[in-house]
């Protein structure tokens, strides 16, 4: 058995990681729970982000939280570019957002043919200073890579929730998601801020993933599932619709999953998160922090 | 034809994909003017208002505002330019509370600069909804919801504002109400361009009307000569 700071360790790692799921949910919860189209590739943009990190780290010896910039503006212009041929066409149809399913689904099966026909199956993780160097508090130890991860994860939060509440273009993507007339109606160019809350989104995904690189050891072609998976359950979880919902919904599935490896082994740690999910589900479908739907 | 006036539409034919609902409809309105559009459900109402706002692309025929050909402009550089429409529906953001509302009502650049005094202005139109500034738009009743409709329209301080049926669905004192405060924008010197199924108490507040049956208008005059001929007595007043 375990000791009791044992308990505490694996908790406090769980709950790092559930912080770095809030990060990797955040770009969907713009792109899902806020604009409203599905984005089936999310996991694989997270999934290129990595792979930008390890590059631009491994050939050009930068430094990986610069790479975590890189990722960010390079996977923006991908964003904008897989909104402008799989989302814009089809959004403004009948069923269009049901549509961006399959849409972003075909995006999801060429970026992942492309990076394995690029890279490989094979796992890859690169050497840096930060995940080889751990902090120590409490008796607990993380490394600093997670440590940064899930404090870029907090303030990323914060900052794209205030964006949504405080600026103006924030403020646009609201409109255009509560109603794409009437903000077309007040003189919104509607398919420009979609063009840059899809980027957004999709930058945010580039970032976290290049950010996950930074500790995790299993970048390959098929990697973003794990963290889409966890991104849509903790998307849901919070709520459609809300920001600052996703950093507590990803500390809370994450604390569960720990829970789970403590009382149901390793192995089994993730029943436990969709036995939780699947109540929330029950009791409260609106999410934990999501309000139910109301309409003009 | 000589562009003279405010805005001025020529022969529109508009419609969506193989429906043709506007027939080589032409109108105009004055600056200073109210003008009403009359007519049955689906002669072309909403249509003709679409058509002018930019919410759809006529097939074929031009509009002018301020002399201008705007038949090609997205609907957001005709908002810039002072264009305003009061939609069918209303169309507000239900989870947005009254004053971001406006704030987006004023989201144009012409609108940008004389924020705090158009919110003075609609607040004092409309009293009611200073009362409850944080109230969400989608818990708001029918009538509130049009005059925060008609108040985000106006935070744009639009050289015309379009209504498409603001009196539908609401309860005589609040068509009162509603019309009251049309006059008093007119005072103010906003032009504007009415749509209205409640053809008497258009009428009765406009100086010309246009009547529209599927897709063509077939009468237009001043107001008072409309309400005197026995035609439109008979088809729109039930008289």
């Amino acid at each position: 058995m375990f000791e009791f700071s044992a308990y505490v360790q694996i908790l406090t790692s769980y709950t790092i990681l559930g912080g770095v799921y809030g990060l990797t949910a955040l770009g969907l919860s713009l792109i899902w729970g806020v604009m409203k189209a599905v984005n089936w590739a999310h996991g694989d943009t997270l999934m290129v982000g990595m792979y930008t990190a390890y590059w631009t780290v491994t050939l050009l010896g930068i430094d990986p939280y610069i790479a975590a910039i890189v990722a960010f503006l390079l996977l923006g212009l991908v964003g904008m570019g897989i909104h402008l041929i799989a989302i814009e066409p089809v959004i403004e149809k009948p069923g269009g957002h049901e549509a961006t399913l399959l849409t972003t689904l075909g995006i999801s099966v060429i970026l992942e043919s492309v990076a394995l026909i690029l890279w490989s199956p094979n796992p890859r993780s690169f050497q840096n200073v930060y995940k080889s160097t751990y902090l120590q508090f409490f008796g607990m130890r993380t490394s600093v890579a997670e440590a940064i991860a899930f404090t870029v994860s907090i303030v990323s939060i914060i900052a794209v929730d205030q964006l949504l509440k405080r600026v103006k273009f924030g403020k646009a993507i609201r409109a255009v998601s509560q109603n794409p007339i009437g903000a077309r109606v007040v003189g919104i160019n509607v398919p420009r801020i979609r063009l840059f809350t899809f980027g957004l989104g999709v930058a945010l995904a580039g970032m976290a993933g290049a950010l996950v690189a930074t500790f995790y050891p299993n970048i390959r072609p098929l990697a973003g599932y794990i963290w889409d998976i966890a991104s849509y359950v903790v998307v849901i979880f919070a709520g459609l619709g809300t920001i600052y919902g996703v950093i507590f919904a990803g500390i809370i599935i994450g604390i569960t999953e720990g829970l789970g490896a403590i009382f149901l082994t390793n192995a089994y740690r993730h029943i436990l998160v969709y036995i939780v999910f699947l109540l929330v589900l029950l009791l409260r479908p609106q999410g934990l922090f999501g309000k139910a739907l109301r309409r003009v | 034809m000589v562009i003279h006036m405010l805005l001025e539409l020529k022969d529109i034919n508009a419609g969506y994909g193989d429906l043709h609902i506007l027939w080589d409809v032409s109108l105009g309105i004055e600056r200073g003017e109210i003008v009403s559009l009359l007519g049955s459900n689906g002669a072309g109402k909403t249509t003709t208002l679409r058509a002018i706002s930019g919410l759809i692309r006529p097939f074929s025929g031009s509009i002018y505002f301020n002399r201008e050909d705007i038949t090609g402009y997205p609907i957001h550089r005709r908002v810039e330019m002072g264009l305003s429409l009061v939609p069918e529906g209303r169309q507000l953001f239900p989870e947005m509370n009254i004053v971001e509302n406006l704030e987006m009502g004023a989201y144009t650049k012409r609108a940008e600069e004389n924020f705090q005094d158009a919110l003075e202005w609609v607040f004092n139109l409309f009293p009611k909804l200073k009362e409850r500034k944080k109230q969400l738009a989608g818990t708001m009743s029918g009538g509130e919801q049009q005059m925060l409709a008609i108040a985000r329209g106006l935070m744009n301080r639009p050289e015309i504002l379009m209504m498409d049926e603001p009196s539908m669905g609401l309860a005589p004192k609040l068509v009162l109400e509603i019309f009251n405060t049309i006059m008093k924008l007119r005072e103010e010197g906003v032009t504007i361009f009415l749509v209205e199924q409640n053809a008497k108490a258009a009428l009765d507040i406009s100086d010309r009307a246009y009547i529209i049956e599927t897709g063509r208008i077939t009468l237009h005059g001043p107001a008072k000569e409309l309400l005197s001929m026995d035609e439109v007595r008979k088809a729109y007043l039930g008289i």
